[in-house]
């Protein structure tokens, strides 16, 4: 009975309901067809000062050394309004790394950018049902000063072999996914969270935030449009807490903190 | 459950936001409970460790290596815990606790008078007991700066057991050999070394022990600072057996002759 009822429901709508009702939700949609690489969906900025590095090396030689090929790399750059306003497209030898300078090609903006990776011989990963995922690492800083790095957080987005996007973190209709970044918000007066939306629908978000007794200071409503980056600042009350409300499963904002002579950036 | 630990660094302060709630609850089914953290180091014989003040559940404390006892001061000092008081389990046994995804992380920072940086890290107790290597494929190193490598390990035995890191280039030319310890937040001035680091990346290896390497950037002045760790191989990997690759990572990195 139940390999039937699963039969004549689709996978997709098995999730809708799952994730909707809750019950053993699931941070990630299903996989579409022909899927070769996975991304995060990473933060640059190279606006008032501030510039972003982005490192990747040739992933085939990360996760399959044995085998001698080559990498082809694409990156699309997205501006703050989801508008794509650089691609780029580049090769890495065996265990080959590379690094540039987003101002470059983008300065005076910020946004969010994918990287996905695609190599010829992927049997193995294909066999252990794997696939390869971006995730960085992508540096700031501010005036020439040192790098901050970020490490990617959430796979986010998936590449297929007839180079379309897909997102892969899932949502719910309501607002009902909540996350805490366990930070505490109170050792700086300005502090922001960075919002960017990987999915093909408005993530739609509630930030609560609360004094260290839990008593609520304040809250700001937000949508995202897909694909749009926003940079939210928190304003100044004496908040120690965050509370994100979002219709997206797994969502994690990075956080952005000032301090009187630089900054401290990191995934919530 | 998770342990958390604090990074000595000579010219500024450390400390760890610790929270006894789930980042998302969705995803995890923990009762929550008070906790009893414990800050303690390793005299290379025994554990040596402090009760803290308890956190209830839904609270958080920031915890300052500076406000610990006096004897802490010069040593290598994590902080664990335990549910009820003077519990401290030596074994470091790990309570079925903190589980969730994301993982339940501490606030891991370096600060002084003019700035602050952090990063969202934990030891797992899961991994105290294993044998663990290390391969970190790192373009973090900035040679126009400060640039310091944090290797912590953590390990079930209190003794200090002396291991090395080996630096190299991505085409297996040994660099340099740091000698590190078990139990230890190990500190490597990488402008120190004899060697203009030039290439995009390069790779921190041990095969004895591994633990978290980290990545710690400042000016000369102290008053902008970056830090990050680098992500286990198999972060690399989406779906599947994840593990399958982590593994032919590593026989990679650890089974090359170095020249």
């Amino acid at each position: 009975m139940k390999k039937l009822i699963k039969h004549l429901i689709s996978k997709d709508i098995l999730l809708f309901l799952r994730n909707n009702l809750n019950l053993r939700p699931l941070g990630y949609s299903y996989l579409k067809k022909n899927i070769i690489s996975i991304s995060d969906f990473f933060f640059w900025n190279t606006q008032n000062k501030f510039d972003t590095k982005i490192n990747i090396t040739n992933l085939a030689s990360q996760v399959l050394p044995k085998i001698h090929q080559d990498c082809n790399v694409i990156f699309i750059f997205f501006d703050s309004n989801g508008n794509i306003i650089f691609k780029n497209e580049i090769n890495l030898k065996y265990f080959q790394s590379y690094s540039f300078l987003v101002s470059k090609y983008c300065p005076n903006n910020f946004g969010s950018v994918a990287i996905f990776h695609s190599f010829k011989n992927y049997k193995e990963l294909k066999d252990h049902g794997s696939f390869v995922t971006e995730k960085g690492y992508v540096g700031y800083n501010y005036d020439n000063g040192p790098w901050s790095y970020v490490h990617g957080n959430n796979s986010s987005l998936s590449f297929s072999a007839d180079m379309k996007i897909f997102p892969l973190l899932s949502s719910t209709l309501l607002k009902t996914n909540s996350y805490i970044p366990q930070v505490r918000f109170d050792d700086c007066n300005e502090s922001s969270l960075i919002f960017n939306n990987p999915l093909d629908k408005d993530l739609r978000t509630t930030v609560n935030l609360y004094d260290k007794n839990w008593v609520k200071l304040d809250h700001i409503h937000e949508i995202t449009k897909p694909k749009n980056t926003k940079i939210l600042h928190l304003g100044d009350s004496k908040k120690s807490y965050v509370e994100i409300k979002s219709n997206m499963i797994l969502f994690r904002p990075m956080v952005l903190k000032k301090y009187q002579t630089y900054f401290d950036i990191f995934h919530g | 459950m998770n342990i958390y630990f604090f990074l000595d660094h000579y010219d500024s302060s450390s400390s760890i936001d610790i929270f006894n709630f789930p980042p998302n609850s969705k995803f995890c089914k923990d009762v929550l409970k008070d906790i009893y953290p414990y800050a303690f180091y390793s005299n290379g014989e025994e554990w040596i460790y402090f009760e803290l003040d308890k956190i209830k559940k839904n609270e958080s404390r920031i915890i300052k290596k500076n406000d610990l006892p006096k004897e802490t001061r010069n040593e290598s000092v994590f902080v664990s815990f335990s549910f009820k008081t003077n519990e401290f389990n030596k074994s470091l046994e790990n309570q079925n606790y903190m589980n969730s995804s994301p993982q339940w992380r501490s606030n891991t920072k370096i600060f002084n008078n003019y700035t602050s940086t952090s990063y969202q890290g934990e030891y797992p107790a899961s991994i105290l007991s294993k044998n663990i290597s290390l391969v970190s494929c790192s373009p973090m190193i900035q040679s126009d700066f400060e640039t310091y490598f944090y290797m912590i390990n953590l390990t079930d035995n209190p003794k200090k057991i002396k291991f090395y890191v080996s630096v190299m280039n991505t085409e297996f030319k040994k660099i340099a050999q740091l000698q590190c310890f078990t139990n230890t937040i190990n500190i490597f001035d990488l402008n120190k070394l004899d060697y203009k680091f030039t290439d995009n990346f390069y790779v921190f290896k041990s095969d004895k022990f591994g633990g978290v390497p980290l990545y710690f950037t400042k000016s000369p002045d102290k008053k902008r600072m970056g830090i990050e760790h680098t992500h286990p191989p198999l972060e690399y990997i989406f779906s599947g057996d994840r593990s399958h690759f982590q593994k032919l990572k590593k026989k990679h990195w650890l089974d090359e002759k170095i020249n």
